[in-house]
């Protein structure tokens, strides 16, 4: 019973994150008809550019492992913002390269554009950093919490609480604001959008600044379990993108739950036998695409003739 | 002075000629209305006006200045308000909220509120649904949301492209005579519409299009008794 | 070409016999033989990603697939090396058929996630399931084939695997230059165009999907043979992906792409190989710039450079073949051909055909009429099997249609053209007719492989036959031209040509004079009236009423999804619903002119 609860837990922790960067797809997605194929790549930065800050302000070099003494929860918190204004910036210098040039025009090439891109950003933080991983303390502290028996880690809680947050902020902005308004307009019919006097391109590029932040943030979050390294990203990304295939690509809430659904699968298949997670998980995400081709809340796209 | 003038103007699709060079004017305080068959350009013409398509050749002049080719959000600025064919009302957003939108390009918070009780005034069936997603309602409550979301941006040049188009006989009524109030307001208007008789009693002039050429114009009245509209629609 | 092609051929072995000759150390030998194994695999899924349009980021998997079979049957059940090659290519066609199953269903993403999950399942199955695949530690002493009690040196890898690709060049060329190729291209263009000229989409998608995960496969199998020894390591993500990268960086849709891709980044990838970090980098800066550069891929950009002299058409091609309008049958009795019954389809609260039911005649010109959104277009997908009814009837010749796939309805003798263009606009106007003979064109799947006298000779006459019904509507000058550069009008009449490729007893015509100028919609009236006399019955869907009014014997009027009237043209035109229907009724506007004045 405790190691349910203990895997729920991690789960839902790690759902969390799934469900950020689905979020993210979601959002680009509606907009666009195209994400970010390497958004693993932007886990990357997200790491690594908040860890070497702390480092840098512990008056180490950028690389290196961080001790728990040199980071509070207030430094993180800088950390973590920072790392996601440069991967938000990363999503403009995206959205130019890969996104713009061949949106529109159908086929599938913005899927290797932005595996391209994706791969030079790699490679870009492999130079930087190169290719050990750094371990990095939770600002909770690494000690293991007993809640009703079950050890929960501290980490999973932050995650779980920032994440959270952070997907009920964006739903209420895409609901209540003006912004959030135009941009569900666009996702809905950008010339419909346009005629309203709504700069289509702009609420474009913040669509994928969004995006990239969710998944910078979502980076930070998760290397102090991961560690952060230049290879952490693939993986959480693939099954981010199951996310927000199985929720709906195109219902932010479908991308959230899916996230949740696919952590805390992974997590109670991992109690069971851990090797079958990754085998469990990607048949299940077969199975439900065949079964609901618009994944378990998105809509269904009819091709009109 | 015209408000809007369209000299000369080709648009192309590829390979496909959908206005082979329209030249028109709509002086300010007049609904001029186009009318002709299906295919024959109206629409790609509002299309063009709004920004929505980039002209091959030939000049739109909106109040003295140039807008050829200029984007959509920008046409909104300069006050060309456009209910578009199909309506395309946001669909997943409340009535309120399509009205916002509608005022996307003002800043003017106060005046909005105000404007959006003056068309739930002007449009009560609206007013009741104001909470109700656009999309769940009817095809003659669409066309008001999306007049009244054009309207919103406080155009000077409303450009309403097939406002009956699906819409049963009693709700067509109603639209029309909206579009006799916002004249009575002094809105300029130009209306594209298959109904040809219907429009022709609400316009001060018109202009026939067939295949992307204007082929007819004169003022409404002179039009509705005129058996070569009927031909243009029916055949000879 | 076809001397060019044998030459290249003959170089090719010429070159690969000349070997020995060369200064070449095993490193050199093993880039050439690199070279080989990577044009297998993306040979294949040229077919599926370049002329199906499926894109596949799971083909790791299946070169797993072939490489584990061949390990497995040589090292575990002591199978022969030459009948292990033959099982893994038996076992990547199986895998082929499970990864379409699913693959079929989707597209976009979904598609994208469906395969890359496929790929993932299998590299975490051999690398878990150590019982079997023995994980990382991997699979020793895979035996390699010989000949004679030899075995292979780097030198003959390099020749087996230079012959297997050249085998395998010929077989796809011979079957992508005739009915499959443009059946594989027509599903990736146009769905529904392929639909309406009897191609089942999913049957073609999994053909592809087969085919594909066939040369992968063994492509992986004689990795393993040759290593002698496997391990799950090779199975990654990233194999995928490169392999994709092969066949679109190459050109995707181009027999040279895949050939072009790897030999260039096979080349590139040994010469970088010494700075490991810009060899990651070049394959981000090609997946990035080389599609902005190249949209179709190094033979896109090289056959741009090289473009032969186009093919003429000269009338004496056209004269081996028979057109479909010069048939003279008997002429249509006016016997029912298609009866609706009570048809119905709603969207929602939208009910664009509402309890529909009318007759059409055999030999005559019906024209279905009506204003913008009274859902005559609705009614035409209903019949030709694109759209399902909610309820209702369709019989054709005793027949019921309603519910049936839209490939099958065409194959029961139902042709279609469409209201926005569908034509296969990269193809040549003969290839978009021959797409409407599909049917007819008679090749079975492994005569077209092998390239038999049989299939090519199925292939000659409906050429022929294409050009003469070409030259008869006047396209014979433009036959060889893509079709989406002929003028618009031209595009019309060659969708009705495609159409009538199918040698229809029924044609349904979706607004064919939309867009064409008084002298094309004129021109337009004759071929519908040429068309009647070849026996076709004709129901026109079509806003210009001098031309309904002139070729039709027989006019049906919808208004708001419901048959308000029908009969001779003359009568519909002095019907006065039907004027009202179109120009607002008299008296309405009367009372909206009081009502607000």
């Amino acid at each position: 019973m405790t190691a349910i609860l203990q895997a729920l837990a991690s789960g839902l922790a790690l759902g969390a994150i799934y469900g950020l960067i689905a979020l993210g797809f979601n959002i680009t997605y509606a907009t666009t008809k195209t994400f970010n194929f390497g958004q693993g790549a932007f886990l990357v930065p997200g790491s690594l550019v908040g860890v070497s800050l702390l480092l840098l302000a512990a008056g180490k070099p950028h690389w290196g492992n961080l001790a728990p003494s040199e980071m509070t929860l207030l430094s993180y918190a800088l950390a973590t913002l920072a790392s996601v204004a440069v991967v938000g910036a990363i999503g403009i210098l995206l959205y130019y390269c890969a996104i713009k040039p061949f949106v529109g025009a159908g086929g599938l090439n913005w899927v290797l554009s932005t595996i391209g891109f994706g791969i030079i950003l790699q490679n870009a933080a492999l130079a930087v950093w190169g290719p050990a991983s750094i371990a990095v303390p939770s600002p909770l502290g690494n000690e293991v919490w007993r809640i009703a028996g079950a050890g929960i880690r501290p980490q999973e809680v932050l995650i779980a609480g920032v994440a959270i947050s952070v997907m009920v902020g964006l739903d209420i902005v895409l609901r209540k604001t003006r912004f959030g308004k135009a941009l569900r307009a666009v996702a809905f019919n950008p010339q419909a959008a346009a005629i309203v006097g709504i700069n289509v391109e702009k609420i474009v590029i913040i669509a994928f600044v969004i995006s990239s932040s969710l998944a910078g943030l979502a980076g930070m979050l998760i290397a102090p379990i991961t560690t952060a390294s230049v290879f952490i990203g693939l993986g959480v990304a693939l099954k981010a993108f199951s996310a927000a295939i199985v929720g709906g690509l195109t219902s932010p809430r479908g991308c959230m739950l899916g996230g949740f659904l696919l952590g805390i699968i992974e997590a109670l298949v991992g109690l069971w036998r851990a090797e079958m997670r990754e085998i469990t998980i990607f048949l299940l995400i077969i199975i439900v695409l065949v079964l609901r081709p618009g994944g378990l809340m998105g809509a269904r796209s009819v091709e009109k003739i | 002075m015209n408000m809007l003038r369209i000299d000369d103007l080709c648009v192309r699709y590829g390979a496909i000629e959908a206005l082979r060079g329209i030249s028109l004017q709509v002086a300010a305080g007049e609904i001029v209305t186009l009318i002709g068959g299906n295919g024959a350009g109206k629409s790609t013409l509002m299309r063009a006006i709004a920004g929505l398509v980039k002209p091959a050749s030939g000049t739109i002049t909106f109040e003295g200045r140039t807008i050829t080719g200029i984007r959509p959000h920008h046409c909104v600025r300069l006050g060309i308000g456009h209910s578009p064919e199909g309506r395309l009302v946001f669909g997943d957003q409340s009535v309120r909220d399509n009205l916002m939108l509608g005022a996307y390009a003002r800043d003017d918070s106060d005046a909005i509120a105000s404007d959006i009780d003056k068309y739930f005034a002007v449009f009560p069936r609206l007013a009741e649904r104001q909470d109700q997603q656009a999309g769940t309602l009817s095809g003659g409550e669409q066309q008001m949301l999306a007049i009244a979301r054009a309207l919103m941006s406080r155009p000077k040049l409303l450009l309403l492209d097939e406002p009956s188009l699906g819409l049963a006989p009693l709700i067509v009524k109603e639209v029309f005579a909206v579009i006799r109030q916002l004249r009575e307001e002094g809105v300029t208007i130009l209306l594209v519409e298959q109904m040809a008789n219907l429009a022709l009693t609400v316009a001060d002039r018109a202009y026939v299009i067939e295949t992307g050429r204007i082929t007819l114009e004169g003022t409404g009245a002179q039009l509705l008794r005129d058996e070569r509209v009927r031909s243009a629609y029916l055949g000879a | 070409m076809g001397l060019v092609h044998g030459l290249s051929l003959a170089l090719l072995a010429a070159a690969l016999a000349l070997l020995p000759a060369l200064p070449l150390n095993d490193f050199h030998l093993q880039i050439l033989f690199t070279i080989g194994v990577n044009y297998l695999a993306a040979a294949g899924l040229n077919v599926l990603v370049g002329y199906a349009g499926q894109k596949s980021l799971g083909h790791a998997g299946l070169f797993a697939v072939g490489a584990y079979t061949a390990a497995i049957a040589s090292v575990e059940w002591g199978i022969s090396p030459w009948a292990s090659l033959l099982l893994a290519c038996g076992f990547g066609a199986v895998f082929g058929l499970v990864i379409a199953l699913p693959s079929v269903r989707v597209s976009g993403p979904s598609l994208a996630m469906v395969t890359i999950g496929f790929g993932i399942v299998v590299e975490k199955i051999v690398t878990e399931w150590t019982d079997i695949f023995k994980g990382q530690a991997g699979l020793y002493g895979i035996s390699a084939p010989s000949i004679a009690g030899r075995s292979f040196t780097n030198l003959h890898w390099v020749w087996f695997v230079g012959a297997l690709c050249i085998v395998t060049h010929l077989m796809l060329r011979s079957l992508l230059r005739g009915r499959y190729g443009r059946a594989f291209l027509a599903v990736q263009m146009a769905e529904p165009a392929a639909q309406s000229v009897g191609i089942s989409v999913s049957r073609y998608k999994t053909l592809a999907f087969v085919v594909s995960a066939v040369t992968c496969a063994l492509a992986g199998a004689v990795v393993a043979q040759q290593n002698q020894y496997f391990n799950s390591d090779f199975i990654t993500f990233n194999l995928s992906i490169f392999f994709l990268v092969v066949v679109i960086f190459g050109g995707s849709g181009s027999i040279y792409g895949p050939l072009l891709g790897s030999v260039v980044l096979t080349l590139l990838d040994a010469w970088l190989a010494r700075w490991p970090a810009l060899q990651h980098f070049s394959y981000g800066a090609l997946l990035l710039f080389s599609l902005y550069l190249m949209p179709n891929g190094l033979a896109g950009a090289l056959g741009a450079l090289f473009r032969g002299r186009p093919k003429i058409f000269d009338r004496s091609q056209a004269d081996a073949g028979v057109s479909v309008l010069a048939a003279r049958p008997s002429a249509g009795d006016g016997s029912a051909l298609l009866v609706v019954a009570d048809l119905h389809k709603a969207y929602g609260g939208i009910v664009p055909v509402n309890h529909v039911g009318f007759t059409i005649g055999a030999g005559k010109v019906h024209a279905l009429i009506g204003p913008n959104g009274a859902g005559k277009t609705t009614l035409l997908n209903l019949l030709s099997g694109h759209v399902a009814p909610d309820s209702g009837s369709i019989r054709f010749q005793g027949q019921e249609l309603a519910g049936q796939p839209a490939h099958r309805v065409a194959s029961l003798g139902i042709a279609r053209t469409f209201q926005n263009l569908k034509l296969f606009g990269d193809l040549s106007a003969l290839d978009n007719v021959l797409l409407g003979a599909h049917r007819h064109v008679e090749a079975s799947f492994p005569a077209a492989l092998l390239g038999l006298p049989a299939s090519r000779r199925a292939e000659a006459q409906a050429r022929a036959d294409a050009l003469a019904l070409l030259a008869d509507l006047g396209l014979g000058e433009r036959a060889f031209e893509p079709a989406r550069s002929l003028p618009y009008g031209l595009q019309r009449r060659l969708e009705i040509a495609r159409a009538l490729a199918s040698r229809p007893k029924l044609l349904l015509l979706d607004e064919p004079a939309a867009g064409l100028n008084p002298q094309e919609t004129h021109e337009l009236g004759d071929v519908i009236k040429r068309i009647q006399t070849a026996g076709v019955t004709v129901l026109l869907i079509e806003h210009h009423m001098d031309l309904v009014m002139g070729i039709s014997q027989h006019v049906l009027v919808l208004d708001y999804g419901a048959l308000i009237a029908e009969g001779a043209p003359d009568a519909i035109r002095k019907n006065p619903r039907v004027i009202a229907a179109y120009l607002g009724a008299d008296e309405d506007a009367a009372t909206v002119a009081e009502s607000v004045a």
